[in-house]
């Protein structure tokens, strides 16, 4: 079944269809649940109500544009009303985030778990706020409308957290991660503002 | 998707994307299939409450005909037997006449020839008694009277044919005028009839002009009347959250088309009071929605924002207050908005001009059923997943009806605001509360 049969056939409220939709996405969108949320509990709720949603609303995809990025900004989307609801605060004390720093295999190459966990170690608005720029193509616009924030600081968030990435890849790249003798990582680089 | 983003960025984000951790998918179906919409049979209550009003329309209206049909039978069927019998009148009349004439005849011949006969006797008399002169006297006596007779006839033959040519005149007239033209609209009436009986199935007693339906619903000194309305009106929603960053909101909607139609039987008094009641029917259904947001976003005084520019210098951001008005114009082809109900009609007829008519009318309308889906705040909407089912909302609507009087008929237009009573509650944390302004256009029926 092609992409676009499998989209046509969930439109048709087809369970087979639904079923295939399911087996097919469930993975890429469980990846994105647990960029969001940290706890796989959480994570596997957060998907569940995103599937509902997308299979839902699919008749409101109307062609234009990724198939894969509608999908993703739904479940961003959902996460992100899943965070409100727990009433956890998108914006916490960027401190308390930096803090938490964990060793990484001094001969690493930039591997996907890496990245995984620089990202976990993020503090929350910095996380979210390049999971959505980066990873899942948001506007600022609509990070703004998301977040409740203004533009400029969607713009200032964002900045910072494209720097934390490129500082991230100059660390990897010219291996100070081996200087440091495990006590620092690539993460430490949200140390290293003093903030 | 942002095309400013350098290689790093763009290898981050395919590595990040990359990300498929294992999921037990068919577990996760188990527990999402129950809340999946399945494929039904698509629903068009409006198409159906339409249908439904205009087949109550034209039954009341076949109704209705049938009984000017079988009141215009009753009286044309007299008027076709009284046609009919204009000839056997007439003929009967000229018979008469001719009976009368026969008899007129008879006694004069009669008595012509009983004067004859005299006469002639008297001759007899007179002549046995050789009396020439008498003879002539007689002989003048019996030509005078046998003139006399002639003359007589004459005069009732020439009356006799006067009043027959008369009648005949007349019956002729008769069959021009209310026989030959009629002829053509009885035989309309009478398969007319036989059609509305077919559709029927019944005829009632003929004695009763209203029928069996209008006759029970004269109330002494208060008059029924049917009002039937279609109409568009502009919706304006307010929207109110529990969110914690949002102090207050308020979202001005003005969603088209939407459509309200009602079909109500409502009574008048003499002092011009209304009470009445009927079905209505509300819609906002896959239209066009335009949005007007004012949001007052607070953050929590216990949150800290800090940016950082270029040179590591800090702003530190302890929660501010800032208002956003956000305007926007959005397709919401998703949205629909349904209810079917009961209103109960209080009014007062205001002014009266001639045929035109001005009414107060406040109705209290009370939902049946109804549906509310696809209302949202955000692109991807804070929608109900699934249309939610909302029994119980009541609304108030004050309206003004301007009437014209067409005989039985009356057309008019009326404007209106409804408000409801009830929120609507999405997710637990935002409430739309809906109000709306329309007008109607009106068709209302005096029996």
């Amino acid at each position: 079944m092609t992409n676009d049969q499998l989209i046509q056939a969930c439109k048709n409220r087809d369970r087979k269809g639904q079923k295939a939709f399911v087996d097919e996405y469930s993975s890429y969108l469980y990846g994105i649940c647990l960029r969001y949320v940290k706890y796989q509990q959480e994570a596997e709720d957060c998907l569940q109500e995103s599937l509902v949603r997308i299979l839902t609303k699919i008749d409101k995809y109307d062609g234009e544009g990724s198939f894969k990025s509608w999908i993703s900004k739904v479940t961003a989307n959902q996460c992100l009303q899943h965070l409100r609801r727990n009433k956890k605060h998108l914006y916490m004390n960027i401190e308390e985030g930096s803090t938490q720093v964990h060793p990484t295999d001094i001969n690493a190459k930039l591997e996907l778990k890496e990245v995984l966990r620089f990202i976990d170690q993020l503090p929350d608005n910095y996380r979210i706020a390049i999971n959505m720029y980066t990873v899942e193509g948001f506007s600022h616009k609509e990070i703004a409308k998301e977040l409740g924030i203004a533009e400029s600081s969607s713009r200032s968030l964002v900045t910072r957290g494209r720097q934390m990435i490129n500082e991230f890849f100059e660390e990897i790249e010219t291996g100070k991660i081996q200087n440091l003798n495990g006590h620092s990582t690539p993460f430490n680089i949200l140390k290293s503002n003093k903030l | 998707m942002n095309q400013d983003l350098n290689r790093k960025e763009q290898e981050f984000q395919h590595i990040a994307q990359s990300h498929r951790p294992a999921v037990k998918t068919d577990a996760i179906w188990d527990s999402i299939e129950d809340r999946l919409p399945k494929k039904e049979r698509k629903r068009r209550p409006f198409i159906w409450f339409f249908f439904g009003m205009v087949s109550m329309v034209g039954i009341f209206l076949l109704y209705q005909g049938v009984i000017v049909s079988t009141t215009s039978l009753n009286e044309k069927q007299g008027d076709k037997q009284a046609i009919q019998e204009t000839p056997k009148i007439a003929e009967n009349e000229t018979k008469l006449h001719q009976d009368a004439i026969e008899t007129s005849k008879t006694i004069i011949e009669n008595q012509n020839k009983e004067t004859l006969k005299s006469s002639k006797d008297a001759l007899a008399i007179t002549n046995s008694s050789g009396l020439t002169k008498v003879n002539n006297i007689n002989n003048t006596k019996i030509a005078s009277s046998e003139q006399s007779v002639s003359y007589q006839n004459k005069a009732t033959t020439n009356h006799v044919e006067s009043i027959e040519s008369e009648s005949l005149f007349i019956i002729e007239n008769d069959q021009i005028d209310d026989i030959a033209t009629p002829s053509t609209e009885m035989r309309w009436r009478e398969d007319f009839n036989t059609l509305t009986t077919l559709l029927n199935g019944v005829i009632w007693n003929e004695n009763k002009i209203d029928g069996p339906f209008i006759e029970p619903l004269k109330i002494r000194n208060w008059k029924p009347y049917f009002i039937g309305s279609i109409g568009s009106q502009w919706s304006n929603s307010i929207l109110t959250t529990n969110n914690d960053n949002i102090t207050s909101l308020h979202r001005v909607e003005i969603s088209y088309p939407s459509v309200t139609a009602d079909l109500n039987l409502n009574w008048m008094n003499k002092s011009g009071w209304i009470l009445g009641g009927g079905l209505y029917y509300n819609a906002i259904t896959r239209g066009i929605t335009t949005q007007f947001t004012d949001i007052e976003i607070t953050e929590n005084d216990d949150v800290v924002t800090i940016y950082i520019d270029d040179n590591g210098n800090r702003t530190y951001d302890y929660g501010t207050t800032s208002t956003q008005t956000i305007s926007t114009y959005s397709a919401r082809k998703f949205r629909s908005n349904q209810s079917v109900g009961l209103q109960l009609n209080i009014g007062k007829q205001l002014i009266t001009r001639g045929r035109f008519h001005a009414n107060l009318q406040v109705s209290i309308l009370k939902d049946l059923w109804s549906r509310h889906s696809g209302y949202g705040y955000n692109e991807e909407g804070i929608t109900s997943e699934t249309p939610e089912y909302m029994q119980g909302n009541e609304y108030v609507r004050p309206q003004i009806q301007l009437v014209y009087d067409l005989g039985n008929l009356s057309i008019g237009l009326s404007p209106y605001y409804t408000l409801s009573r009830k929120y609507l509650i999405a997710n637990d944390e935002y409430k739309l509360k809906n109000s709306q302004y329309g007008i109607q256009f009106q068709l209302v029926y005096r029996p």
